[in-house]
């Protein structure tokens, strides 16, 4: 069974676990080091479909478009 | 009793947000009573009544979240309120040099700016900056 | 003498530090990327002289982004004497992620904990010894912005010179060591590769495979080797990154402390609001509003003072010099003209101080987060929208701040649609033929307004048309860090007023004077034949006039409008400097001479502004245009804006005129 779930399909409100990032390397690098690394927990502040989606990683609050939303996979909470 | 509070300031943000949306429609359609007729004027205050009517709900239920429609409300009234109080001064300048005449006519936005003072105390008061 | 760099995550304070240090005044805003240019500043503490770095703002020091290699390669190759690491108190979790980076590439670090007072009061308690300890840097509290703890910083500064830092490994684990460890051995045998740099960064680098790095390999005997040795088939970029992260959480876990437990913030409440899905983007109008009005209302009786003030001197020099032609070079050429540049003085200053105001509170970013949606769909990128944003000041530096879009066909397309946006240079146009034929009031405003209306509507547009013939396929994707919401501060946002509107007072004293003193000479001259000045039908410039009139005839505009058109190739402010030249000094200043003339009827004054709007970008855009990007993009640029003014001038005026305007 998958228990994990592109980032774009959590809520408003929501939490989630950073399970993977999917993409080509040049993504991947740039997430990371924004934050998205595997097993940090991050929640979704705004997400309006469409348009971009704000979430708290890190304590930051960073604003991503939500193709590249799409290539984190998280576990919800 | 904090529940109690955002309940009470829904109230109050329901009550200015429908005075908001009552000058607005003059505004927009203009001449009714002393109001001017400026359409984007208008709208603008529509966006302001829209904003602390979005709230209200919310706050009625007791929710943080209706809190912050009033804040913003709370913010867009003060740039606008502080923004016409500036141009009634600019106003005041261009007759001291002789350009106009002057009239001390103040704009609804800068007496609902001061109406909503009282519940910009009360929102103060009740979160941490 | 010895230098001292200051790096940090975007946002932290970098600015101010850098002003608080240097003295010298610089642009502080708040989206990454601004200070992309390497600025300078000298420093006298203690008797002793430092250079002061600003290195760009960046997450990390890889070789992906531009901004990060600079940043790097100043620390490897320039070799600064300390690198002051500013970190935001508030969320070491992030920002400890470029210290680790720093203290890996064995740079002499010193770090401040800027937005100490935030931290404070937010109940966050971070125990700086420990820290201290753990990093095996000196770490200093500071509040950029009050001055707090700085004098301790600058002490700890030269202290730092002198003393050995103590050095700490932070391990990646058995595995990944053992393999640094390999490629290490290795680089050792070449002694000019290891005297060059710090040896166990060089191995983690290569062990990425930084291309960047990879080339300072070559002419090595031991490349091949090196190479062979840092073989892997893992991607170590991302495992690394991962245990950098570990790290920091252990430390954060034993330095940090919070109070009270995590309530929804002042930002998160904003946010919910200023990026509601409905609200967002009616508020971000609302507010754009309350821009132009500021601008445009609250500065008219000081620009009013100025030209009666020119108006007065004017007169007092018609009356008091005997020589005719002296008399009317001083008062209706340098006086008027001059006088009918400076009138906007006011509104631009005031545009900038506005602009300032939402930037400093961090609301711009948030515009660009709502106006992503709608840009994402106009094949443009919520990115592109600071740069039109600041093109609104003026497009110069809207160009340039372009160059935080990484994408390069997003950041052309910003590029080229930039001069669409309302620059403040267009304003005084707009102001005096609004003035003109709408009188003062709400409606002159609301046609002002609607000038920028119609520059962004444009702007989406041929962004559209870009996408759709010249940049195939979909805008890149959209990362931006929302700052927190600050209360501005007054004399940041003065500051930042005075440094980007003082260029349109150098230009007024340089350039328009230059113009303005040409224009007067054309229309003066002959002077037999013009009476003086008087019947400027005679003159040069009327011949001039008159030979490009028919091109502007159809849309109702005469000889006068159109050279002022022509100046306005050079400056868009010329246009008013010309019809100040034009209409000579007169009492109750230009917009008065200019109404009493008939020259605008109110259909084709408000062509003419769209016009003003659209149809070149001042020649000092096309200049920074041409270093920007390739020369073909500058010249598309130039001809679809000429193109595009006489299509648009024309439509306004066939529609006026269907609906009963004259
Ligand atoms: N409260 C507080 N605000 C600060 C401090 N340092 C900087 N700021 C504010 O943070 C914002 C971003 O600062 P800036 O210098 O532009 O950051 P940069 O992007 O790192 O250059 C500005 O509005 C500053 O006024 C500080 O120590 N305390
Ligand atoms: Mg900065």
């Amino acid at each position: 069974m998958i228990d994990y779930m592109p980032l774009t399909f959590l809520a408003a409100g929501e939490k989630g676990q950073v399970v993977d990032i999917k993409g080509g390397r040049g993504i991947v690098q740039r997430l990371y080091e924004i934050g998205f690394v595997p097993s940090t927990v991050v929640e979704v502040l705004v997400s309006h479909n469409p348009g971009p989606i704000l979430v708290n990683v890190k304590g930051a609050r960073i604003a991503i478009g939500r193709g590249m939303a799409a290539k984190i996979m998280v576990r919800r909470l | 009793m904090r529940e109690e509070k955002v309940k009470a300031m829904g109230i109050y943000a329901a009550i200015i947000g429908l005075i908001y949306l009552f000058i607005s429609i003059m505004e927009i359609f203009g001449g009714i009573y002393n109001v001017p007729k400026d359409i984007f004027g208008g709208l603008v205050l529509l966006v302001i009544a829209a904003t602390y009517l979005t709230g209200v709900k919310r706050a009625l239920n007791g929710e943080c979240k209706g809190l912050s429609f009033l804040i913003a409300g709370v913010f867009l009234s003060s740039v606008f309120g502080i923004l016409y109080i500036l141009i009634l001064f600019a106003n005041w300048l261009e007759y001291l040099i002789g350009n106009a005449s002057f009239s001390f006519y103040l704009r609804p936005e800068i007496w609902l700016f001061f109406a909503i003072l009282p519940l910009a105390y009360l929102i103060k008061k009740e979160i941490r900056w | 003498m010895t230098t001292v760099a200051l790096i940090g995550n975007p946002n932290v304070g970098k600015t101010e530090l850098f002003n608080r240090f240097t003295g010298l005044k610089q642009h502080v805003g708040n989206w990454p990327g601004v200070t992309v240019e390497k600025k300078v500043g000298k420093c006298v503490c203690k008797g002793k002289e430092f250079e002061i770095i600003d290195l760009p703002g960046t997450y990390s020091l890889t070789a992906n982004a531009i901004d990060e290699l600079i940043a790097r390669n100043f620390i490897v190759e320039g070799k600064p004497d300390v690198v002051v690491d500013i970190i935001d108190a508030t969320n070491l979790e992030r920002n400890l992620y470029l210290t680790l980076l720093l203290l890996e590439l064995e740079a002499n670090v010193v770090i401040a904990l800027n937005m100490w007072d935030i931290a404070r009061n937010g109940g966050i308690e971070i125990d700086v010894k420990k820290l201290e300890e753990l990093l095996g840097t000196s770490v200093i509290p500071t509040v950029a912005t009050t001055g707090e703890g700085i004098e301790k910083l600058k002490d700890e500064i030269i202290n730092s010179i002198k003393k050995e830092r103590r050095k700490i490994k932070f391990g990646y684990g058995k595995e990944i060591e053992n393999k640094i460890k390999k490629v290490k051995e290795i680089i050792k045998k070449d002694d000019e590769l290891a005297k060059k740099y710090p040896v166990r960064w060089l191995a983690i680098k290569i062990l990425e495979g930084d291309e960047e790095i990879l080339k300072k390999l070559d002419g090595s005997k031991y490349k091949n080797e090196i190479i062979e040795a840092a073989k892997n088939d893992e991607d170590f970029e991302s495992v690394l990154a991962e245990k950098r992260y570990d790290i920091i959480s252990r430390i954060v876990e034993e330095v940090v402390t919070k109070k009270g437990k995590e309530e929804w913030t002042f930002s998160d409440m904003l946010d919910h609001v200023f990026l509601h899905r409905v609200l967002g983007i009616p508020i971000f109008l609302a507010l754009l509003y309350a821009v132009f009005q500021f601008t445009f209302s609250f500065s008219a009786p000081f620009s009013d003072m100025i030209d009666l003030f020119f108006g007065w001197l004017g007169e007092i020099a018609k009356q008091n010099i005997s020589n005719s032609m002296l008399a009317s070079f001083v008062s209706d050429g340098v006086l008027a003209g001059v006088g009918s540049v400076l009138v906007f003085v006011p509104p631009i200053f005031a545009m900038f101080f506005a602009l300032a105001l939402l930037e400093n509170s961090g609301y711009l970013a948030r515009a660009a987060f709502v106006m992503d949606r709608l840009m994402y769909k106009l094949g443009l990128h919520g990115k592109s929208f600071i740069p039109m944003m600041i093109g609104f000041g003026c497009n110069i530096p809207g160009i340039m701040a372009a160059r935080s879009i990484e994408n390069e066909k997003d950041r052309i397309i910003t590029i080229m649609i930039n001069p669409l946006m309302s620059c403040s240079a267009r304003l005084p146009v707009y102001a005096l033929i609004a003035g003109v034929i709408f009188g003062s009031g709400y409606m002159a405003g609301a046609a002002i307004f609607s000038m920028y209306l119609l520059g962004i509507a444009l702007a989406i547009m041929m962004a559209l048309i870009f996408r759709k013939l010249l940049f195939k396929g979909k805008p890149s994707p959209f990362v931006l860090e929302l700052p927190r919401y600050m209360f501005p501060k007054m004399k940041t946002a003065m500051l930042h007023m005075w440094e980007r509107g003082k260029w349109f007072l150098i230009k007024a004293g340089t350039f328009i004077f230059a113009v303005v003193i040409i224009i007067w000479f054309l229309s003066n001259f002959p002077w037999n034949a013009t009476n003086g000045g008087t019947s400027i039908e005679n003159s040069y410039i009327a011949y001039f006039g008159h030979a490009i009139e028919p091109v502007f005839k159809p849309f109702g505009w005469n000889w006068q409008a159109s050279i002022a058109l022509f100046f306005g190739f050079l400056a868009k402010e010329a246009v008013v400097g010309t019809f100040g030249a034009l209409l000579g000094s007169t009492q109750g200043g230009i917009m008065e001479a200019l109404k009493n003339a008939h020259w605008f009827t109110p259909l084709t004054g408000f062509a003419y502004m769209a016009f003003v709007l659209i149809y070149f970008p001042c020649v000092a855009t096309i200049g920074v245009m041409l270093r920007e990007m390739k020369a073909r993009y500058t010249l598309i640029t130039v001809t679809y804006t000429i193109t595009l003014a006489f299509i648009v001038a024309s439509i306004i005026e066939l529609i006026g005129h269907l609906l009963g305007f004259s």
